[in-house]
């Protein structure tokens, strides 16, 4: 006879189907006569009825279009994938046989290859013998990444050939195989005075892991940023290489969509620059007092492309022609564009411009110090100055510009008077107050202006004070895809901070967002390879319409190529 | 064994597309459903059964007939939940049922779930508790949580979850009962007296 415990014991096992058949009717028999067992068991089935109704539930109208779309984009990586791999393969077999050719017809060629035999069993030797490397590996949660050369020397120079450059992690959809000679001439011709850039004949000289510490002063993090000590090296190194991961290969792929979408967009901005070198807004709309902040932002949207270590690449020359029309507009109290009569505009100007000479600084490892150290004091001060009003709506629009230049700066740095981890903690503490939280719940309030700022804010500082944690953040991230969707709410500054924050934090989120980001964005491009500002907020519009825009964009869709993770 | 679901698996892998159709339209509410029950956010939910779609259908070429369906399909959904939130910090609400709150706090967690109205004690779970067992679900321990989504909700053997998850069938089983257990108190569903106990009393 089986006990209430036993039968006790059974009944999950039983509602789930885990019972043999001997012991079910054993159970079954039980439960016949005794009221209890048998109510326990209808209590234990409808618990897990109802488990099993929860774990069914439909799915929303666009899950499956959504779906489609992920798959099709697998089948074209695949399909992709597929391609470059016979192309190399094509081009590996082409290279064999002209090489083969070449040592059959070429008697130095045979000495050659015999002296390399004897190297090669040299180096053979060598590692058998177990010789310690005289590289030694860099610490522990450094990136090794080709720090970019303060000269670089032209292929006719004469130089004597440099080391190999470090091998450097590949980003996320990168093809980490530079192009080749062939890849870059297939690239869209370069338009009149275009100074075309030729692919260095050799390998771009390394910089030991000694000598870029040296080059890269790590401040101490401040002791109550710190959430546990590891985060102290992953926050340190990630920071300083937040935004100077060395841009030396554009390309996702020579011809995938967003690629040509981003060069079709940058030949537009190149075909708009005027011969000064600075873009004029007016004729989009935008106010003429804005010119120098739309020529900063034009100019930061070509530096994303710097093939082979030379910022702007193939429009090296449209870079820095901008350059030199802004420091012409150089005031002597350190303003890069100053307007009389609007403080929002003058600030606009002088937070980007400061950016884009920071940026170029960090690329180049110095340039403009004397400008650079005057705009970031002045940006301090003018900053500083600025008071929280609320609802001040020009705030979302300027002070995420603010925040960026001074952390760019002293995630770089640069040489300033001015005390850069102050600054720009100030930046974002000034940017932070444009988020809203529900006393009550802690949620966020998320009037769609403010989620510039709060992008700006976590993309910034992550793990900051300013950060949110992942619960408060997550409707955002909705509610930013629903403005990333719709044209009246696709303001392009919070577009593009959105894609720098999410790019930061991975993971399903940022899959979400680029997905998205990517069919929105390249669906709306124009033919001529520009983006029309349909944002209808004036701020937007003054700061340069559809030039706003389509730079905006732009750094949008290269935020993976531009910045490190 | 029983495979039906197999044979679609072996066209995809073989070129089938059309089959890759009928793998959404037989697992799209099972891995909404999954996901639903570890995150809890039906979004987050739908999001993740795309994402393991996609990997199930870039790792076609290595399904093998030897597992059944369900078991490749649950246990890429696994793996995606684990490398996707191994990052995240813990849920608030991943603790003990018995752990009580704050100095000063009286009432455990189970407390705070369920309700002061009777549980569903001889009634089919209703659509009004729906909400409640969902939440008191989301309040289970994750070990606990993931396999009663398995074995209860997505009707997987105790064979099936051990494989999927990586773990003894004797560890499903006693985590499964332990998920009940915590369900019912968190549901307020009182344990019935057994016969045996109301035997000795009357006695």
């Amino acid at each position: 006879m089986t006990s209430c415990a036993e039968v006790r014991d059974m009944l999950v096992d039983l509602a789930l189907g885990e019972v043999d058949a001997d012991a079910a009717a054993a159970v079954a028999a039980h439960r016949a006569s005794c009221a209890a067992c048998e109510r326990e068991a209808r209590r234990t089935e409808a618990l897990l009825a109802g488990v099993r109704r929860l774990a069914a539930p439909a799915a929303s109208p666009s899950f499956r279009p959504s779906l489609r779309r992920r798959l099709v984009a697998a089948r074209r990586a695949e399909e992709d994938e597929a391609v470059r791999r016979a192309s190399f393969g094509e081009r590996a077999a082409a290279e064999l046989a002209f090489v083969g050719h070449r040592i059959r017809t070429s008697t130095g060629l045979r000495v050659l290859l015999a002296v390399a035999a004897v190297h090669l069993v040299g180096l053979v030797v060598w590692l058998v013998l177990g010789a310690e490397r005289s590289d030694p590996a860099p610490p522990r949660g450094e990136e090794v990444v080709r720090a970019p050369a303060t000269e670089r020397a032209p292929p006719e120079s004469g130089a004597a050939t440099p080391e190999p450059a470090a091998p450097e992690e590949a980003p996320v959809g990168i093809d980490d195989r530079p192009p080749t000679p062939e890849e870059f001439a297939r690239l869209e011709p370069p338009l009149p005075g275009d100074v075309h850039v030729e692919p260095p004949s050799a390998p771009l000289p390394s910089v030991s892991p000694v000598e870029r510490a040296a080059r890269r002063p790590l401040d101490p993090w401040p002791a109550d940023a710190v959430r546990e000590g590891k985060e102290l090296v992953e926050l340190d190194n990630r920071r300083v290489e937040f935004r100077f991961r060395l841009r030396d290969r554009f390309v996702e792929r020579p011809d995938g969509p967003a690629d040509r979408a981003v060069r079709r967009g940058m030949r537009w901005l190149v075909q708009q620059q005027d011969p000064d070198g600075s873009w004029d807004p007016s004729p989009y709309g935008g106010e003429a007092e804005a010119r120098v902040g739309t020529t900063a932002l034009c100019t930061l949207a070509l530096m994303a492309n710097a093939e082979r270590g030379v910022p702007g690449g193939l429009h090296r020359a449209a870079v820095e022609r901008a350059f030199d029309y802004l420091r012409t507009q150089r005031l002597e109290d350190g303003t890069i564009g100053a307007v009389r009569g609007d403080d929002d505009v003058v600030l606009f100007n002088h937070a980007t411009a400061t950016l884009a000479f920071a940026e170029s600084w960090a690329l180049r490892r110095g340039g403009d110090e004397r400008l650079l150290a005057d705009a970031l004091e002045r940006l301090d001060d003018l900053g500083s100055r600025r008071r929280f009003r609320e609802r001040q709506e020009a705030d979302d629009i300027t002070a995420p510009w603010v925040a960026m230049a001074l952390e760019t700066a002293r995630a770089a740095g640069v040489p300033a008077a001015v005390n850069l981890d102050r600054a720009a903690a100030g930046a974002r503490r000034f940017v932070a107050k444009l988020v809203d939280v529900d006393p009550t719940t802690g949620r966020l309030l998320l009037p769609g202006a403010q989620l510039c700022a709060i992008a700006t804010t976590s993309a910034l500082d992550p793990f900051g004070d300013g950060a949110l944690d992942y619960e408060a953040y997550r409707p955002s991230v909705e509610l930013l895809l629903t403005h990333l969707a719709a044209p009246s709410l696709r303001e392009p500054t919070k577009i593009h901070f959105a894609a720098l924050d999410l790019h930061q934090r991975g993971g399903v989120d940022w899959a979400r967002w680029d997905e998205a980001a990517r069919e929105t964005l390249l669906g709306v491009q124009h033919e001529d390879g520009s983006w029309t500002a349909e944002y209808e907020w004036d701020a937007v519009q003054a700061m340069g319409g559809d030039l706003y825009e389509t730079a905006l964009t732009l750094m949008t869709l290269s935020v993976p190529q531009r910045l490190a993770r | 064994m029983n495979r039906p679901d197999s044979d679609l698996l072996v066209r995809l892998r073989d070129g089938d597309l059309d089959a890759f159709d009928e793998i959404v339209e037989r697992f799209e509410r099972r891995l909404i459903g999954y996901f639903r029950s570890l995150c809890g956010d039906p979004q987050t939910a739908e999001d993740c059964a795309q994402e393991v779609f996609v990997r199930l259908y870039r790792a076609r070429d290595r399904y093998s007939p030897d597992a059944a369906l369900s078991t490749f399909v649950f246990r890429i959904a696994k793996n995606y939940w684990i490398d996707v939130y191994r990052s995240r910090r813990a849920r608030p609400d991943e603790t003990s049922l018995d752990r009580t709150g704050a100095e000063g706090e009286e009432d455990s967690m189970a407390d705070t779930v369920a309700s002061d109205e009777p549980g569903p004690a001889d009634a089919v779970v209703g659509v009004e508790d729906h909400d409640r067992l969902r939440a008191a679900m989301e309040r289970l321990p994750e070990i606990q949580r993931s396999v009663l989504a398995l074995a209860g909700g997505q009707g997987l053997k105790y064979e099936q979850v051990a494989e999927v998850l990586g773990i003894p069938v004797g560890t499903v089983k006693s985590r499964v009962h332990a998920a009940v257990a915590n369900l019912r108190r968190l549901m307020g569903v009182p344990e019935e007296a057994s016969g045996d106990e109301e035997t000795r009393r009357n006695r």
